[in-house]
């Protein structure tokens, strides 16, 4: 790599030699100021090679070492690309490495070098080769792929080219890949042709080949690479069984090579989803290497914890191998007894981690009582572990595998030692703790006293390290499930008189109580928990008082306004009405409010009203399970398939109790929801845009927009389709998006509407989805029966409401006829003197008419023209279908002034016309 | 990365902002210096990824692999790549990769590339970099 830089290893000794930080800093500010004139001067062409070189060199150190304070900010890429230029290898070099590490995210100076990389790629020069692919593997992205794909493809697939390069544009050829995996599905030819090079005799190209195998059998092509599994078979033969023929550069330690066999099992694994697609030669070969290594490892004390650390990886990734090549119960019952054996006599840390691993995964894989049987008799050793560990990744994989074989037996045993462990753990593990143990006594309650009392006592003794979801589920719980209400009340009330009482139990106590708290009248007045909340109050924080101040006011609703309660209430209200925190002087004036009109006509209505009692909670989701999932990934799969069914045990029980409070609640609600809630403003906007073409913006502000598209089914006229789209404008993702209509007669409706398909719930940023309504006409209808769309979402923190009214026209319904001008003038004729259906007015349009746009408007209405020599009116026809009837249409226009039109329109029933009639005016007019 | 933090020789095979590589170095570091050799395994879940570690001398060792990777063979990995510095600068110490940072680099980069293993042969590798320090 050229000869030594004798003044890059001065400037490191000088930079080692600093007394003090100051002094470093000041050594490495003053060599960027040198470097700095160097490369700015003049004369920076003619710095040699060297120069330039040892320059970069010393930035690249100063980029390592330094803390983010050391800026260097001057511009030096044309000495850089001029070193990556250079003929010299040590230049090129350093060019590269500077590139790898100090501008890889600057994108617009990697797609300036971009060129100069593929001039590399393609250079006679096997080590500019290299040196190009080796940037590409690290730095790869979309835009390399664009223009480098083919490149490294040819030199993957080149027999020319030397192993060296092999291994290097497989890996970069990965790295390509996987910035769009639809790169690949372009080249279907390149599969076979990258799949066939597992055979190369290299190891090392095997190595590097293997990364790409296992790509694309995730992602692109799980049939073809179907094909590998013999040959995969042969080589982890040849590594496990053959171990001789193996290169010794390739042996580890007297091991066979641990990266190729626990890769090459990792892909097996990854093939062998059941064993319907291996041959039996190959299954018989696989079945001897399992056998092979499980006895082989028994026999083996290694003291060097390198070979042991390797041999152990070996042996876990076969032992994965082994439950899909065999998934009876008693093998993977064998594998348990192995490795929990492993487990328990191991004192080394990596092994109890990844055995603790392999059992988390066995476990997850069956659901037979037997095992849970055999898993139960080690509970205790897990519990051991669990309490003697230091390490935290252990503690976690031992909690994990507690909760995964946790059954109705063993529940009580476990939540009682989750409890104990839960006063002495430290606060990570606590949290851990916590959430595992409402799971799981929610999915194995067996009666609901049960269920309260583990859940505050897991409240009482978790205190601050609670997570926010744990108690709020309680409250959803409790809320949903009549039969819990009075116990947890009398449960809460002990709680909290306690003398060290816990916040997050204050917070469940202000909800249920103010809900709930009536029922346990008996055993305490409601005074009395007044009284209780009142000397809590000023122990709490603010958050909490808010909350308590509703309890207050709920009291006040449950004691049927008992004068001295309201007396108190007020008191404490008053007290906040002047607080600092704006969320608490808000709420005390709002609720002073509606106390001081109680004694006004209908005050007690709007009271109560508003303070009515909580509905029962809707969302089944569990936010603990939210929760759950932040944890590993690789076991949150398995812990919320677990979860899943069973987390609905509680409410399930009481769904018919549930059912009955609702409908209930319904009857009550039913006034305040006749009230309709006014359209979102400017809908007229694209209601009207709508009338007019048949496709285009329907609404649009600053969070969404939704694209319209009204479609004529092509054979049933009297359907039509509104296809919506809409998309995420804002800056947030959209969450729970849902669409309903309203207003929507569901008795004799003239207009029928099918969902055909619903909006996706979630939207990420820019991101669109599509929803179809079909509209069928069974009858004329009125402008106020057309249903509204109401839109609701969360975007960023708020949830919106957006409610429009459908652009559903006749005019949607109309179909054109051809008539000439007598066939025209006979009906117009005829309408007139037999019926006098005829609609008749004079508009005056808010925006400037011609024939021109007349003409193009009624074409728009789906109205045909109709051929005459007049110049003053203009005629045309149609035919509105309905499923029922057809009626005909005849309009006459005549433009008066340039914004004044008058319009005849004669159709074949009185009230057709005039709803047509009266659907074009509001569009000139409004 | 050293006892007292300083990083020696580092590659990121995902792009982050100097900004984060900073923070990530910080927060790797933390995390790593507080837990004993003797109390806690070689593996540590961090962020979205688990990270496999190894202190040998003064120096940490310390790779970031994805949640379903195979720890004990990025272990495995580690020490090879420790062996490999050895025999190349023959009794290796901190001091050797601090003045011969791109050396190690090259070392590094004949390993591995697209942040997976791409040799594991010793003389293959240290072949290979004899061949590149022969050159000019």
């Amino acid at each position: 790599m050229g000869t030594p830089m004798k003044g890059l290893q001065q400037f490191i000794s000088d930079l080692r030699s600093s007394q003090s930080r100051e002094d470093e800093e000041r050594r490495i500010n003053t060599e960027i100021l040198n470097i700095q004139t160097q490369f700015n001067s003049n004369n920076s062409q003619n710095l040699t090679g060297y120069q330039r070189k040892k320059y970069i060199a010393k930035l690249i150190y100063i980029y390592i070492n330094s803390s983010s304070k050391t800026q260097i900010t001057f511009n030096y890429h044309n000495q850089i690309l001029t070193l990556l230029t250079s003929n010299v290898y040590s230049e090129k070099f350093f060019g590269y490495l500077s590139i790898n590490l100090i501008f890889n995210n600057d994108e617009e100076f990697i797609n300036l070098i971009i060129n100069s990389i593929k001039k590399d790629l393609n250079s006679n020069d096997i080590n500019s080769n290299l040196l190009a692919l080796s940037c590409i593997a690290t730095l790869g992205n979309q835009t390399f792929a664009d223009l480098l794909l083919d490149d490294v493809f040819k030199i993957l697939r080149s027999p020319t080219s030397t192993p060296s390069l092999k291994k290097k544009s497989s890996l970069a050829l990965l790295k390509l890949l996987t910035s769009d995996k639809d790169l690949l599905k372009r080249h279907p030819m390149w599969i076979p042709r990258i799949l066939s090079l597992v055979d190369d005799e290299n190891l090392g190209v095997l190595i590097s080949i293997l990364p790409l195998v296992e790509f694309i059998a995730i992602e692109i092509d799980f049939n073809q690479t179907q094909s590998l599994i013999p040959i995969l078979t042969n080589k982890l033969k040849l590594l496990i069984l053959e171990r001789d023929k193996i290169p010794k550069e390739y042996q580890f330690n007297g091991l066979s090579n641990p990266w190729l066999i626990t890769k090459i099992a990792r892909i097996l694994e990854i093939l062998l989803p059941d064993l319907n697609n291996i041959d039996l030669n190959s299954l018989r070969t696989l079945r001897i290497c399992v056998s092979n290594t499980v006895d082989g490892s028994s026999s083996s004390h290694q003291k060097d914890s390198a070979i042991k650390n390797a041999s152990n990886a070996i042996l876990f990734s076969i032992i994965n191998l082994a439950n899909s090549l065999d998934p009876s119960i008693d093998a993977i019952i064998s594998s348990f007894e192995t490795i929990t054996t492993l487990l328990i006599s191991s004192n080394d840390l990596n092994t109890k981690y990844l055995a603790l691993n392999s059992l988390i995964s066995l476990s997850s894989k069956t659901e037979n009582s037997q095992l849970n049987n055999i898993q139960e008799t080690h509970l205790l050793k897990i519990f051991q572990i669990l309490k003697d560990q230091y390490d935290i990744s252990i503690s976690k994989k031992c909690l994990d595998l507690i909760y995964i074989i946790a059954t109705p037996s063993s529940i009580n045993y476990i939540i009682t030692e989750f409890l104990k462990i839960l006063k002495t753990s430290d606060h990570v593990l606590k949290s851990e703790i916590s959430v595992k143990i409402s799971v799981l006594s929610e999915k194995f309650a067996k009666e609901p006293g049960w269920f309260i009392n583990t859940m505050l006592e897991l409240i009482d003794l978790s205190g601050p390290y609670l997570n926010q979801p744990i108690w709020e589920r309680i409250v959803q719980i409790v809320i949903n499930n009549e039969n819990l209400q009075k116990i947890t009340c009398s449960q809460l009330i002990k709680y909290i008189t306690k003398s060290n009482f816990q916040e997050s139990m204050v917070k469940i106590a202000s909800y249920i109580l103010g809900e709930f708290g009536y029922l346990i009248q008996d055993e305490l007045s409601i005074n009395k928990q007044f009284e209780i909340f009142a000397k809590l109050y000023f122990y709490v924080s603010n958050n909490v008082r808010t909350m308590i101040l509703l309890t207050f006011v709920k009291f006040l609703k449950h004691s049927n306004f008992d004068k001295d309660l309201k007396s108190k209430t007020i008191k404490f209200l008053r007290l906040e009405i002047n607080s600092i925190n704006a969320e608490l002087q808000q709420r005390s004036y709002e609720y002073l409010t509606i106390i001081s009109k109680l004694n006004s006509e209908n005050g007690e209505i709007l009271f109560n009203l508003i303070f009515d009692e909580i509905p029962v909670l809707v969302k089944t989701e569990n936010p603990i399970l939210l929760k759950l999932s932040k944890t590993n990934p690789h076991a949150k799969k398995e812990l919320v398939k677990r979860t899943e069914n069973l987390a609905d045990t509680i409410t399930a029980q009481n769904e018919q109790s549930t059912t009955i409070q609702g409908i209930q609640r319904l009857s009550v609600q039913n006034p305040v929801q006749k009230r309709e809630s006014p359209l979102t403003p400017n809908w007229e906007q694209g209601f009207y845009r709508l009338f007019e073409y048949n496709q285009g913006v329907f609404f649009e502000n600053s969070l969404i927009k939704i694209i319209l598209r009204i479609q004529k089914h092509v054979d049933q006229k009297e359907k039509v389709l509104l296809n919506f789209t809409i998309c995420n404008k804002s800056s947030n993702k959209i969450t729970s998006l849902i669409t309903s209509l309203n207003n929507y007669k569901t008795t004799e409706p003239d207009l029928i509407i099918n969902t055909i398909d619903t909006p996706d719930s979630e939207l990420l940023i820019s991101e669109k989805t599509n929803f179809r309504l079909e509209v069928s006409l069974r009858s004329y209808f009125e402008f106020n029966e057309i249903p509204n769309l109401k839109i609701q979402f969360n975007s960023g923190a708020g949830f919106n409401t957006i409610k429009l009214k459908l652009p559903i026209f006749l005019k949607s319904f109309i179909d054109n006829t051809d008539l000439s001008f007598e066939q025209f003038l006979k009906h117009w004729k005829q309408i007139e003197t037999n019926l006098n259906y005829s609609f008749h007015k004079i508009i005056n349009s808010k925006f400037g008419v011609d024939y021109d746009y007349m003409s193009r408007f009624l074409k728009k209405l789906n109205l045909k023209l109709v051929q005459t020599n007049s110049g003053e009116f203009l005629f045309s026809s149609g035919i509105l279908k309905t499923t029922s009837a057809s009626f005909g249409i005849l309009s006459k226009v005549k433009i008066l002034t340039d914004n004044q039109i008058e319009l005849i329109i004669r159709t074949t029933d009185v009230k057709v016309s005039e709803l047509i009639g009266e659907s074009i005016v509001r569009f000139f007019e409004i | 990365m050293n006892r007292q933090g300083k990083v020696r020789l580092v590659k990121w095979f995902n792009q982050y902002s100097d900004e984060e590589k900073y923070r990530l170095n910080l927060d790797i570091y933390r995390l790593i210096s507080s837990r004993e050799y003797k109390q806690h395994s070689n593996f540590v879940e961090f962020q979205n990824s688990k990270l496999v570690y190894k202190r040998y001398a003064g120096l940490f060792f310390i790779a970031g692999i994805d949640l379903d990777d195979d720890e004990l063979i990025h272990l495995s990995t580690i020490h090879l790549f420790v062996e490999i510095l050895d025999l190349y600068f023959e009794n290796v110490c901190e001091l050797d990769v601090v003045f011969n940072f791109y050396k190690a680099y090259a070392i590094l980069d004949e390993m591995f590339a697209a942040g997976e293993i791409q040799e594991t042969s010793k003389t293959a590798i240290l072949d290979r970099i004899r061949q590149i320090n022969a050159m000019e």
